[in-house]
């Protein structure tokens, strides 16, 4: 189905195209509208078609610089991808969460490296692991204790890292590390790209309650780092990390909430006009407001991402507003779908299972909410401060 | 328009600020600036002032029916007594301040026309005297007449207009009590360095964000059932959030008559009752979600 890419247009006239391409595509692409129910690494596997398919016709090609591959055009075009393929009925890959995290981290960062490998990405090649987390340093992610020491020429990582998402698939890990003394709090941090086939690399997926055993942990003893893996400078890793998650959270946010749509399309046509009690019809509509407030929201986080501004501490709101809506969807499934969160074995109420729990770990992975509730507190509300 | 949207903004600010009410009224009811406070965009903005400030009116009417007309809004709770417009049905209706020469009656079929001479008005004190709503009851038939406003949708529009002023609500209860908790010290420190305050001051912080957001993203083109059961209940769930916890975290202060708040609390409360209260539209949206029509989806649209 390659057909040849569109130059990019005004985002809503590339909407548009989008859609007419995915519509006349529908028949080719209908394995997607599901995704894979025969384990994480069948889904994993199962994606790399679309992703396929997308870059071919070059539509996950935009938004993104022509020195890494891409088609160029504003940001707002990536965003259109997400919302337009959640909209024509697909599933959006769990890969595009990844991308948006470490793509614009790597674009910007460190062009180098994305020449090399957002092309791969971005063609289902590829996939990269998000090493930020630790066994001791979740929240207070400034405090992490792995160690990049320097070699002479590169530098070798040494600890441990949690919460990796899709890590066991991945080839290559974005790593805070500390190349600072033990003190250095946020200051003596550098953030490395690390080859996950580099010899002193352990990687193990953790078995999550929800079935579903989408994060991994990474272990590094002594894993060479070539000096061109730097990201940014070296003792620059807490700006490249604040950078990121400009994006991990207001892109993510978009993505998040295209697929949430369709969810409440999805129940709403399941459920259909059985009459359901009335608070179970509340849960749908109020998880339909609350879609709503954060798809306005996120929009203009978009247009601003897009614009090139970072948002700064007001990202937060969209952060804070997404966890709220996942999980109102989800509860309003667990509403009006209760034979299936209680007692339903076939695929559709498996995933939904997996999905009410995955909406209760979205107001802690990526900064809990409690932590962007404090970041809103002292930057937006400018409140005092005070212990955490 | 932009540059009037800020200007009137600022307008209504600084007479609101200053209790002039009248004269911001009188201002904006001069025929001259007509074309101006017909825009959706500055009606808008004056109605978040004024439910800033939480003052009460005629502005209202003016906004949303033109100068010498008054809306007629149903009376929740009784939804019999709603004006249908049809022959021979009883009147029962609200209107915010006294009735006007002409009362526009929004029914399902365009507006209805009643002069105010063929109406019977009663002031209602109830909740929140300082809104001065008025009961309306009349026997005789509304007459059909031509739509004034630019949406040509009265009851949509109207419903817009409330939910900029919830908006307003929330946004003044909300820094009442951002006030409240900078200055308010216990245990030796301000009372909003404390997480619990904190973060019940955040939650509802984002609450008026999502609903500020749905405002600006979604026009008043809309469909009727999406100012009133989207963007109105949406405010109105924010401006209901934020005075209460407004109220939790001013303590004792918040229960006397001499701070602002309670005006707030009472503005909120029925603000959210006229046109389908916040809790009421969730049921309703969820029940025409599962006839098929998902509101709003994906109406708001990436530029």
């Amino acid at each position: 189905m390659t057909a040849t890419a569109l130059p990019p247009r005004p985002v809503t006239e590339h909407a548009a195209q989008l859609a007419a391409w995915l519509q006349e595509h529908a028949t080719e692409l209908a394995p997607w509208r599901h995704r894979a129910t025969q384990g994480i690494a069948a889904a994993v596997e199962h994606d790399r078609g679309l992703l396929a398919s997308l870059h071919d016709a070059g539509w996950s090609r935009y938004g993104w610089p022509a020195e890494t591959g891409g088609l160029g055009g504003p940001v707002a075009l990536r965003a259109v991808l997400y919302d337009e393929l959640a909209a024509a009925d697909l599933e959006v890959p769990e890969a595009f969460v990844i991308l948006e995290t470490l793509g614009p981290l790597l674009a910007h960062l460190a062009p180098h490296l994305a020449a090399v490998h957002l092309p791969r990405f971005l063609r289902g090649d590829e996939l990269w692991g998000q090493g930020f987390s630790e066994p001791e340093a979740g929240s207070d992610l400034a405090h992490l204790r792995t160690r990049a020491v320097s070699d002479g020429t590169g530098f070798r990582v040494t600890g441990q890292k949690v919460w990796t998402t899709l890590g066991q698939f991945a080839s290559f890990a974005a790593v805070l590390a500390r190349t600072g003394a033990a003190d250095s709090a946020h200051r003596g941090l550098t953030m490395l790209w690390v080859d996950l086939a580099a010899p002193g690399v352990t990687v193990r997926p953790i078995a999550a309650a929800s079935g579903r055993d989408e994060f991994a942990e990474m272990f590094f003893d002594d894993v060479p780092v070539p000096a061109e893996g730097v990201i940014g400078e070296v003792g620059g890793g807490w700006a490249a990390a604040m950078y990121l998650l400009q994006y991990e959270r207001g892109m993510y946010a978009w993505q998040r909430q295209a697929v949430l749509h369709r969810r409440l399309r999805q129940l709403a046509a399941l459920v259909g006009d059985d009459a359901p009690s009335g608070t179970d019809v509340a849960a749908l509509g109020r998880a339909q407001l609350l879609c709503a407030g954060l798809r306005a929201r996120s929009a203009t986080t978009v247009a601003r991402l897009s614009d090139g501004e970072n948002p700064g501490p007001e990202i937060s709101v969209d952060k804070v507003l997404l966890g709220r809506c996942e999980q109102a969807v989800t509860d309003a499934w667990r509403r009006l779908r209760g034979t299936d969160m209680l007692l339903g074995a076939d695929d559709s109420a498996i995933t939904g299972r997996e999905e009410w729990f995955y909406s209760r770990a979205s107001t802690i992975f990526g900064g809990a909410a409690d932590i962007q509730r404090d970041i809103l507190a002292d930057r937006v509300l400018d409140l005092p401060r005070g212990a955490r | 328009m932009s540059e009037h949207v800020d200007e009137l903004a600022a307008l209504a600010e600084e007479l609101l600020a200053a209790g002039r009410d009248q004269e911001l009224l009188a201002q904006l009811a001069d025929p001259d600036v007509e074309d101006l406070r017909a825009d959706p965009q500055v009606a808008g903005a004056v109605m978040r002032v004024h439910g800033r400030y939480c003052v009460s009116s005629g502005l209202f009417d003016l906004l949303v029916v033109g100068a010498g007309r008054s809306v007629v809004l149903p009376v929740p709770g009784q939804e019999s007594g709603r004006p249908s417009g049809a022959a021979g049905s009883r009147l029962v209706g609200l209107v915010r301040g006294g009735p006007q020469d002409e009362l526009v009656l929004p029914t399902e079929d365009g507006p209805r026309f009643l002069p105010r001479d063929h109406v019977v008005s009663e002031a209602v004190s109830g909740l929140d005297p300082l809104l001065g709503l008025t009961l309306v009851r009349s026997d005789y038939d509304p007459v059909v007449g031509t739509a004034t406003t630019a949406t040509g949708d009265v009851l949509g529009y109207a419903a817009r207009l409330l939910a900029d002023e919830l908006v307003g609500v929330a946004e003044g209860a909300l820094a009442l009590a951002l006030e409240h908790v900078r200055e308010r010290h216990q245990f030796g420190v301000p009372i909003g360095s404390f997480q619990a305050v904190r973060h019940r001051l955040v939650d509802a912080y984002v609450d008026a964000e999502g609903a500020r957001s749905l405002l600006a993203a979604i026009g008043p083109d809309a469909a009727p059932d999406v100012q009133a059961l989207v963007l109105k209940a949406s405010a109105g769930a924010a401006a209901l959030r934020c005075v209460a916890a407004a109220q939790q975290v001013c303590g004792g202060m918040g229960f006397t008559a001499e701070f602002d708040l309670h005006r707030y609390v009472r503005r909120a409360l029925a603000l959210d009752a006229l046109l389908s209260g916040s809790e009421a539209a969730e049921e309703h949206l969820g029940a025409l979600a599962l006839r098929g029509r998902v509101l709003p989806d994906r109406q708001v649209v990436l530029t």
